[in-house]
């Protein structure tokens, strides 16, 4: 290790730098978020003191924690990232009894937390209670997040470091509990911020909202926005297994190219519309209709039984569900339809998943789909007026007639409405195909559009991940299911669903 | 539409026999595959082997009744399964809960900028539910998995990293059902408490809350139900039996095509099984309202 001191010295000299840093920082931001946490207890008017004085707990603790960096080379061969010392004047590395380097913090350090403390008496006795500036907001962010990436440097140099000695890094506790402060105060400052618009009568409408939308909103962002936005970035790459720890390289169209031209791509084309077309016709749509009319139509009590048993294959777990068509479906001795059809002297069957893949996809997806459509029509039909199925009736029309000329023109819009939702459900579902076929079998029998875009880029095939590709393939059908939903909520008259709330008007 | 068809139906009693059969027999005979494949899973949990419906003991005679198939019990994998389903079942029920619940409440009874968006957004998301995201949300899991501390809980391979996704792709649902509970509550109680110097938060917390109890734990059951039964998240974004959750446990077994056991594989179904068969007998009624009231909103 010794041979190698120059090259790392520089290293470590930044990594101290780094250090010094957030040092400098912190002694600025303990007494800040001091403060900051000070006036906002002291404010009668918000009733957040309870948890702000957790949260200055927390950022106090943090100042314990953040100077004291240090980190040890050990004989082993591992760095120990740990905060328990920081070198704003580096103390000369001492031997470890395994014969490591210790580098150890100096004695000046205390001072952090000290001053945290000093500050809060100070800012006890000095701070006015019901004031809240939009600086001290302010400053607690732009401390916060410097620090933040103060603190992340130090860690990404001693990552950098250890590559270069080959050797792992162990990054302890402490420095998350560290984020977790700085989290804090970005957190307090934020709140403060907050409060500090709410003063303002233009912005307190959408300050109140934001409160409420904000964990919604980053979930949202973090899971949806951004994956979309990175599904057609990554498609632009040729990102694959292969490559997987180099930078992305970009090469244009060329995964759209290439997927148009697979020599399985019309296959796969048709196969998706066979499963949406013949799933919606038999079951989320015929069949849905079929026992929405029969459960009207039986007594009131069986008719819920009935709709209740039809939500069964819906909560069972997709595992099991298709384990009890695979039992279904076996050669004899085993499967239970084969022992049916062998009672009734149809002998010698085969096991029936190979043999007619597409019927039991199609049965497997239309038993779960069919009670979404059930459910829907029920309520229609159970909103259909009395009187008018009175006067049918007294005017003579039998059950068929009732249905034909009454229930069904009445169910115009469900229908409409079911037969929109259930396409693009249908289209980027895809779980019970990958579970009863995986496609198969065969090539691409059974592959719909959703499935091969998982298998390319979840799924390894042939000893390779193709991200890139499959994110091309899934990003088509995200543009699809957007541009459906879209055209689906303008039929729909989304306006009038999401009119503006009157409370507002006090 | 029951009370005046029975009247009718009365009165034609002795000309309807056969009309009312029918729909009693097209019932039946169409729910009888899931019928089957229930009898199917309670039978072979309990017996050595079986053929179609029957139990056989190993010589092939019928009977055979045994435990040994749940031998798996005393394996330590299929409880660290169970606590895992367990916990992305659980993250659902608090994580959808309360933060739908407070977005639907500004939604519901705010007018702010990109309210209009928002929905407009979780209507689409909700419409399809966009799985084909998981490549990307892979990319997002790995770079919070290069975080530390927050890696070790929500990064890829973490049961934390599988409910967060988890949460985020019902938070659609979650919100449109919430917003519809709140939409039907009356404003008074609330336009008074607001006047009388009342937080929006005290408002949501101790006026709203309170009044859509039912709802909360109707949603709050379907959402464990959902997480328990999680498979294609966990089975993407985990690796190996220390995350793995109950399905993806089972299908090690059931998917391998070698040589599957069965009756020990329906064995563990019905473990999987019995929280959501019990939930599915005491919230029947919650349950249908759910799956179809969630998109009520669109009729």
């Amino acid at each position: 290790m010794k041979s190698e001191a120059p090259a790392t010295f520089t290293l470590h000299s930044r990594l101290f730098r780094a250090e010094a840093h957030s040092t400098f920082l912190i002694l600025i931001a303990g007494p800040m978020a001091t403060t900051q946490i000070l006036s906002e207890i002291q404010d009668p008017r918000t009733g957040r003191g309870r948890w702000l004085l957790l949260a200055a707990g927390f950022v106090l603790l943090g100042c314990f924690f953040l100077p004291w960096l240090r980190f040890v080379i050990t004989a082993n061969d591992r760095i120990a990232l740990s905060l328990t010392g920081l070198q704003a004047v580096t103390m000369p590395p001492v031997e470890t009894t395994d014969g490591g380097l210790l580098y150890r913090s100096s004695p000046w350090m205390y001072l952090a937390p000290l001053a945290g403390i000093v500050a809060l008496g100070l800012g006890l006795l000095t701070l006015r209670p019901g004031r809240s500036a939009p600086w001290h907001g302010l400053f607690a962010i732009i401390l916060s997040v410097t620090a933040a990436v103060a603190v992340w440097s130090v860690v990404t140099a001693a990552q950098e470091i250890a590559q270069k000695q080959k050797v792992s890094v162990e990054v302890q506790w402490g420095l998350a509990l560290t984020f977790m402060a700085l989290l804090l105060f970005l957190i307090s400052g934020l709140v403060a911020l907050r409060d500090a618009g709410a003063q303002q009568p233009t912005f307190r409408a959408a300050l109140d909202a934001l409160d409420f939308m904000a964990p919604g909103t980053v979930l949202v962002i973090v899971f949806f926005v951004l994956p979309a936005i990175i599904l057609f970035i990554l498609s632009l790459t040729d990102l694959s297994s292969a490559n997987f720890s180099e930078p992305w390289t970009f090469v244009g169209f060329d995964n759209y190219r290439r997927m148009f031209s697979d020599r399985f791509f019309p296959k796969i084309l048709r196969n998706t519309f066979q499963y949406v077309i013949l799933t919606l016709l038999f079951f989320n749509v015929g069949l849905a209709l079929l026992l929405a009319l029969l459960t009207a139509h039986v007594s009131r009590r069986v008719g819920f039984f009935f709709r209740l048993l039809w939500l069964l294959p819906r909560i069972t777990p997709s595992v099991v569900y298709i384990v009890m068509w695979q039992r279904i479906a076996q050669q004899p001795p085993y499967g239970i339809l084969n022992q049916l059809l062998g009672w009734l002297g149809v002998e010698n069957q085969p096991y029936w998943i190979p043999e007619a893949p597409w019927v039991f996809v199609v049965l497997v997806n239309g038993f779960v789909g069919a009670s979404f459509g059930m459910i829907i029509f029920t309520s229609a039909i159970e909103a259909i007026p009395a009187d008018l199925i009175i006067a049918a009736k007294v005017d003579g029309a039998g059950d068929l007639a009732l249905i034909r000329d009454i229930t069904l023109p009445l169910l115009r819009w469900p229908l409409l409405f079911v037969v929109t939702y259930q396409t693009l459900s249908l289209l980027v579902s895809f779980e019970y195909i990958l579970l009863l076929t995986n496609g198969g079998p065969g090539l691409f029998t059974t592959e719909v559009w959703a499935l091969t875009a998982y298998k390319r880029a979840l799924q390894t095939y042939f000893g390779s991940n193709q991200w890139a590709y499959g994110a091309a393939w899934g990003f088509v059908l995200v543009v699809i299911g957007v541009v459906l939903s879209v055209l689906y909520l303008r039929v729909f008259r989304f306006n009038d669903l999401v009119q503006e709330p009157k409370i507002d008007v006090l | 539409m029951a009370p005046q068809g029975m009247e009718i139906e009365r009165r034609n009693e002795t000309r309807l026999t056969l009309g009312q059969a029918l729909p009693y027999a097209l019932l039946t005979v169409s729910i009888l595959p899931i019928l089957a494949g229930y009898a199917w899973v309670l039978i072979a949990t309990f017996s050595q082997r079986t053929n179609g419906l029957l139990p056989l003991d190993a010589q092939g005679n019928l009977g055979g009744l045994t435990f040994e198939n749940w031998a798996f019990l005393s394996e330590s994998d299929i409880w660290k399964a169970t606590l895992n389903s367990f916990g992305i079942g659980m993250s659902m029920v608090v994580g959808v809960g309360s933060i739908s619940a407070l977005a639907a409440y500004a939604l519901s009874r705010m007018n702010f900028p990109g309210r209009k968006g928002f929905l407009g957004m979780t209507m689409v998301l909700h419409a399809f539910r966009p799985e084909m995201l998981l490549i990307a949300i892979f990319q997002v899991l790995l770079f919070i998995g290069g975080i530390p501390l927050l890696g070790d809980l929500f990064g890829f391979n973490t049961v934390g990293g599988v409910a967060l996704v988890m949460v985020t792709l019902d938070l659609p649902l979650g919100i449109w059902l919430m917003k519809g509970f709140f939409d039907n509550l009356s404003w008074d109680m609330e336009r008074a408490a607001l006047i009388d110097g009342a937080s929006r938060f005290r408002v949501w917390w101790e006026i709203l809350l309170p009044q859509i109890r039912p709802g909360l734990a109707a949603l709050s059951i379907f959402m464990f139900i959902q997480g328990w039964n999680a498979y294609i998240i966990p089975f993407t974004f985990t690796i190996g039996s220390r995350v793995a959750n109950l399905p993806v446990y089972i299908n090690r077994f059931s998917g391998d095509t070698s040589f599957v056991s069965w009756n020990k594989v329906a064995a563990i179904g019905l473990f999987q099984l019995i929280p959501v068969l019990i939930f599915f007998i005491f919230t029947q009624e919650a349950l249908l309202n759910i799956y179809g009231g969630g998109s009520k909103g669109g009729t």
